[in-house]
């Protein structure tokens, strides 16, 4: 008896292998997943990035895949239909030769088309996927996913990684919030119901920079071959799970000082001298080297106030033309005056396209009101769409030039350097 | 300390008996006959008994004015020479004296007592003591009238001089080792310890080799219950032939079937000083350079006797990486599969994407790749090991150069699992013990299955049967795994860390008697420091 109980212990301990066994040569990584609407019952269309491993370490070549299309990097892109996403991916299995991987997927490319009209079955379908990880970048485009997708970047094999680098470097520091799954899903939870990703575009810079040079260099230049470059520069509010707008980089970034945190950023302004001795007019750009926004509500007889303050301590990265004595406490004072003044236009201007043109509160007031003051938030949470477009709001900005560089006064006019 | 398992295997001394069979049986009765007052007679008899026995050698004299005839009876090779020439027979053709009665009652007294020139004798009355003396070593002396021999200690095979130790290399630390010598062993033990408590016991082992096994010991600091556990234990062993000192460890180790080994053994005086003063029990064996050393607790293994004679912060790191290098030897082509073939997903991205680009055109499953190359590793090492030096050079250029290589070229193996398999090798290295590596690269073969089986889960599995296994055995009554489990604070002192050697202040309390007098080793506050300015 005993040794029965003890076989049937080691047996069913031992007889449950294998059954997930794949070795790593019968499967294709997923990189990047990207989502495309399009017209039909077979609604989605699913793209994906899948690194292929041929190409590096070995000569050989194995041929396209399942009607994958070779790509500069070592990576092969695929496509498929169906009603949903999940069938799409089960369609892709038709193509390919190997298991699908959803598990080092890093990013998702949401496309314009499917933004606009929702994305909560897509997101709901990846959730409840074991191989998919909630940490996936999540990346709208003003274009199709199928053209991120296909797009090679520079200097990097797999594309799909070279995305994902440039979102962890904007989690460094950046102008731009990148997104991930729990992220975007935590905001959308929220009481605004509002969130946001960054947004990614193909612009046609090339031939842009080419035809201002053409004019600067009076002759036709060689820009034929160049293709789109691929750009994240831009975030893309959704509301209720809906693309609502896009905001351009300005906003993008003021929102980034709402939403998350001044450090990383920087503020560009036109300096204007006040007097002859503080030097010329010119552009000033200087860093935030750290700083706090704090958003507090005030309640009154007249309705709800947001008083916003920030306070920015900055360095001075560039002092463009105007040959400014950053030592000069006057000039100082001055240049600090001014970049304040800058950096509340601008967030008065993100407020105001959020609550005018978005009419979606995509600067967190409801989750602020919520937390301060939950009793009057409960009077007003279901009328928050109306209130919100209608709600003041106090901004009160610091700058604090914290330090000049490395150096001090400009040399611009020639001065021996102290 | 923890009580005594029973042992399990039933071991009853046989009685002396008539089972032995041929040559034992011919000695089991001449240890009973008395020798003949007859020199005649005693001679027929040993010549019986050394019948074809090339080695054997006898010499007879007439000693003294009565001219009593002496027989000398010796094994050549064995005996000194030199020793039987200048002092046994110059003692004896000198005597002039006529004091010798040819009647021969008291002769041997005298013999013994006046005129040879040697330390060590002792008397015999039968031809079995007869027979031993002679087979180790010593010379009989054996003369007419008398039915009683002399054992003359003349001891002197040609052994090899005390030389560097070959497996425990240190950098820093004595260089000498055992040789094959019991006595040699002892006086080297003996040198480093200078105390009448160091207690040496003799057992003679074997029926038919005679093999002479001592125990030694601190006596106030062992605790006397392993002591008398050694001694009960080696009492018990009932064989014909002991070789080495392996074949006493085999018998006498607590649980048989473990893979663990769980008695330590060293070619180092100092290691086994080391022990016994820290109130272990060693167990020399006459014929071989490696001395047992009871009880053993698992992180011995692990200890190389360098680390006491370096400064303490360099033998941590060591140890630290040491312990490091046991997880790689055990684990890693087990990870490796599980990670590969059941768990991408843990993989960096980069990685999974090289591995899969080096396993293209590969057409094994991993497990067979990793199988395939683990074992052409362990040939070549048995073969490095077994060949001639020169041959086994030509061995390793093939086997590494040639196999490794040219397997990857062929895509019979991924180039990960070549650097995985090589690293498991160097990793292996790492672990002083070699029983105990032996141990890990068995266990290691178990994991590779398991994880291949059933994934993590199955190397999990393993890892835990493999604890719980560790944690239930002992050695002589001391837990294996202490001091971690169970867990000592005190005892932590010398496991993973090693302290300063003015922290040592108290010995292992699972090994050394549990008493509060003994346990201290030396005074506490010991840390130097620089003099105080105002004195």
């Amino acid at each position: 008896m005993r040794k029965l109980v003890l076989m049937m212990v080691c047996l069913s301990l031992l007889l449950t292998g294998c059954w997930d066994y794949q070795e790593v040569d019968r499967l294709a990584s997923v990189i990047s997943i990207g989502v495309d609407h399009i017209p039909g019952s077979k609604s989605i269309l699913l793209t994906v990035q899948i690194a292929s491993p041929e190409g590096k370490g070995s000569s050989k070549q194995t041929g396209g895949q399942g009607g994958g299309e070779k790509r500069g990097g070592v990576y092969t892109v695929m496509n498929s239909e169906g009603k949903s996403l999940s069938e799409a991916i089960r369609n892709l299995g038709a193509q390919s030769t190997r298991h699908i991987s959803l598990s080092h997927c890093k990013l998702i490319v949401l496309g314009k088309g499917l933004a606009e009209t929702g994305i909560g079955d897509i997101l709901d379908e990846l959730k409840r996927d074991k191989e998919f990880r909630r940490t996936n970048w999540l990346l709208t485009t003003d274009s199709t996913a199928k053209e991120i997708l296909e797009k090679d970047i520079a200097l990097e094999q797999v594309p799909a990684r070279g995305l994902d680098l440039i979102l962890q470097n904007f989690t460094k520091a950046g102008r731009i919030l990148p997104m991930d799954c729990n992220d975007f899903l935590a905001r959308l939870n929220e009481d605004s119901h509002v969130s946001f990703t960054p947004l990614a575009q193909l612009t046609d810079i090339d031939k842009q920079v080419t035809s201002q040079l053409e004019k600067a260099a009076g002759r036709p230049l060689d820009s034929s071959g160049k293709s789109k470059t691929l750009m994240i520069a831009k975030t893309a509010v959704f509301k209720d799970l809906r693309m609502v707008g896009v905001l351009n980089e300005d906003d993008t970034r003021a929102l980034k000082w709402l939403a998350d945190s001044l450090k990383g950023t920087s503020i560009r302004f036109t300096y204007t001298p006040q007097s002859q001795t503080d030097g010329d007019k010119g552009e000033i750009l200087l860093d935030i080297v750290e700083g706090t926004t704090s958003i507090i509500p005030q309640i009154s007889e007249k309705g709800i106030a947001m008083s916003i303050a920030t306070v920015a301590k900055v360095s001075v990265h560039e002092t463009g033309k105007s040959g400014v004595r950053v030592l000069d406490p006057k000039v100082v004072a001055q240049l600090q005056l001014q970049a304040a003044e800058k950096m509340k236009l601008q967030l008065e201007h993100i407020i105001n396209l959020a609550q005018k043109e978005l009419k979606s509160d995509c600067v967190g007031f409801a989750e602020t009101l919520h937390n301060c003051d939950p009793v009057e938030w409960k009077q007003i949470k279901d009328s928050w769409d109306d209130t919100f477009p209608s709600i003041d709001s106090q901004i009160s900005c610091e700058v604090e030039i914290l330090s000049t560089g490395i150096m001090n006064d400009p040399t611009l006019r020639g001065e021996p350097e102290e | 300390m923890l009580p005594f398992r029973s042992r399990k295997r039933k071991r009853v001394p046989e009685p002396e008996s008539n089972q032995h069979h041929g040559a034992e049986a011919n000695q089991a009765n001449q240890g009973n006959s008395p020798l003949s007052s007859s020199l005649a007679a005693n001679l027929t008899t040993f010549q019986t008994v050394f019948a074809n026995c090339t080695d054997f050698a006898y010499r007879e004299l007439k000693v003294g004015q009565e001219q009593v005839p002496v027989l000398l009876l010796f094994v050549n090779g064995i005996t000194d020479e030199q020793t039987i020439n200048e002092d046994v027979l110059k003692s004896l053709v000198n005597i002039h004296s006529s004091n010798l009665d040819v009647s021969g009652s008291n002769n041997i007294e005298m013999i013994k007592n006046q005129f040879l020139e040697i330390g060590n004798i002792a008397e015999m009355t039968t031809t079995g003591e007869v027979a031993d003396a002679i087979l180790t070593g010593s010379v009989a002396l054996l003369l007419e009238g008398t039915d009683r021999a002399l054992k003359i200690r003349t001891k002197g095979i040609e052994g090899r001089a005390i030389s560097e130790t070959v497996t425990e290399g240190v950098v820093r630390g004595p260089r000498e080792g055992f040789n094959e010598s019991l006595r040699t062993n002892t006086s080297l033990v003996r040198r480093r310890i200078k105390t009448p408590n160091l207690k040496m016991e003799k057992f003679v082992l074997g029926r038919v080799t005679k093999t002479e096994v001592n125990i030694a010991y601190l006596e106030g600091t062992a605790n006397p219950k392993v002591v008398a556990e050694v001694r009960k234990r080696i009492s018990l062993i009932d064989v014909d032939s002991i070789l080495e000192s392996a074949y006493i460890e085999e018998m006498i180790e607590d649980e048989p079937f473990s893979v663990f080994p769980q008695i330590d053994h060293s070619e180092r005086p100092d290691k086994i000083a080391a022990g016994i003063l820290q109130g272990q029990v060693a167990i020399f064996t006459d014929g071989t350079p490696f001395v047992l050393i009871v009880p053993t607790m698992m992180f011995q293994f692990l200890q190389s006797s360098e680390d006491y004679y370096d400064r303490s912060i360099y033998a941590i790191s060591v140890r630290v990486v040491r312990f490091f290098f046991l997880n790689l030897a055990l684990l890693l082509p087990a990870l490796y599969i599980a990670v590969v073939t059941y768990h991408q997903g843990l993989l960096p991205t980069q990685l999974l994407i090289s591995i899969t680009a080096a396993r293209e055109g590969v057409p094994f499953p991993t497990i067979v790749e990793v199988l395939f190359m683990e074992v052409t590793f362990e040939a070549l090492r048995e073969a490095g090991i077994r060949l001639p030096k020169p041959v086994g050079q030509a061995v390793s250029i093939v086997g590494g150069l040639v196999i490794g290589e040219a397997a990857v070229q062929a895509s019979m193996v991924s180039p990960t699992t070549v650097i995985v398999v090589a690293l498991t090798g160097i990793a292996s290295f790492g672990i002083p013990s070699y029983s105990y590596a032996l141990a890990i690269r068995i266990l290691r073969f178990a994991m590779i299955l398991l994880s291949a089986i059933l994934g993590l889960y199955g190397m999990l599995l393993g890892l835990l049967v493999m604890q719980a296994h560790l944690v239930s055995l002992r050695s002589f009554g001391v837990p294996y795994f202490a001091p971690v489990a169970p867990f000592n604070l005190k005892d932590m002192k010398d496991s993973v860390l090693r302290v300063p050697w003015w922290a040592m202040g108290e010995r292992p309390r699972l090994i050394a008697k549990n008493n509060n007098n003994n346990r201290q080793r030396q005074k506490f506050f010991l840390k130097p420091a620089p003099p105080d300015e105002n004195e």
